[in-house]
């Protein structure tokens, strides 16, 4: 990675976090890599935000066949002080273009763009 | 140690995020209240200020002797997984503005043109065009868009600031 100037111009306004949780639910069904490959980390960095993002409530996982299937907590609040009293649907809903964002089973495929 | 900390610390925004957030909020912040809201120093804060505004989603706009900040709605994200998505839905959503609300803050002062929203428009009252030259009906249609605020009383340019 270049230096000073690189990083500094390398920031984003979403969390590795927030961008894997964006993923999640834009498609429920995405296996780990599809969602490394969107947020843009590793599998491994994926696999650990994911198991945060469970921790937290944001996510269940459950296994449909031998797919991981994601139902996303969409009442949660943001977890900053700043926006502890905003549900996080309404934003997943509008980042991911997916506007039943986390209830959704069947998927238009076309959403997902990459 | 640090490493589990901040793990556990995790949010859904960085702190360019936040502090876009937090402008967008109230674009008459100053970078101690927004330092204090997000938790990052004043100089983290004022490093991101000046990341956002080379990045163009700021503007930074001498007001006497403060600075009011104009947010540029329509800029894209940054992260090619959110290619095509305006930062203005997502900014209103999690500042609360949504663009009428901002416009009519009355202690902010904030215009439509500080958002750089479409001003409001006076909708046509439909009873008027239904019946153009009948008698003019009960209720006058309300304004949309608030009127200038008042000189708060007691307070000049700029009172906020106190004298260095």
């Amino acid at each position: 990675m270049a230096a000073g100037d690189g990083r500094r111009d390398a920031w984003t306004l979403l969390t590795s976090h927030g961008r894997v949780l964006v993923e999640i639910a834009r498609d429920p069904q995405a296996r780990i890599r599809e969602l490394s490959a969107a947020a843009g980390i590793t599998e491994r960095a994926t696999a650990a935000i994911i198991a945060d993002l469970e921790a937290a409530g944001y996510v269940t996982r459950s296994r449909v066949g031998r797919r991981n299937h994601y139902a996303v907590n969409l009442d949660l609040g943001f977890r900053h002080a700043a926006q502890r009293d905003l549900q996080v649907g309404p934003f997943l809903a509008l980042l991911s273009g997916n506007h039943g964002a986390g209830t959704a089973v069947e998927r238009d495929k076309s959403l997902k763009g990459v | 140690m640090e490493e589990a900390e901040e793990r556990r610390r995790w949010t859904l925004l960085t702190s360019h995020g936040h502090v876009l957030v937090e402008i967008a909020r109230n674009p008459r912040a100053r970078v101690r209240d927004i330092s204090a809201i997000i938790g990052i120093t004043e100089r983290a804060t004022q490093a991101i200020i000046a990341d956002l505004e080379r990045a163009g989603y700021v503007q930074r706009v001498r007001v006497g002797r403060r600075t009011r900040y104009v947010v540029h709605m329509d800029n894209p994200f940054r992260h090619a997984a959110q290619d095509g998505l305006q930062v203005g839905p997502f900014l209103e959503m999690l500042a609360g503005t949504s663009t009428l609300a901002a416009a009519v803050t009355p202690e902010e002062g904030i215009t439509p043109e500080d958002l750089m929203v479409n001003p409001v428009v006076a909708l046509p009252d439909p009873l008027a065009a239904a019946g153009a030259g009948a008698e003019p009906t009960a209720m006058p249609p309300a304004p949309l868009a608030a009127p200038e605020p008042p000189e708060l009383p007691g307070s000049p340019a700029g009172g906020e600031y106190p004298k260095n």
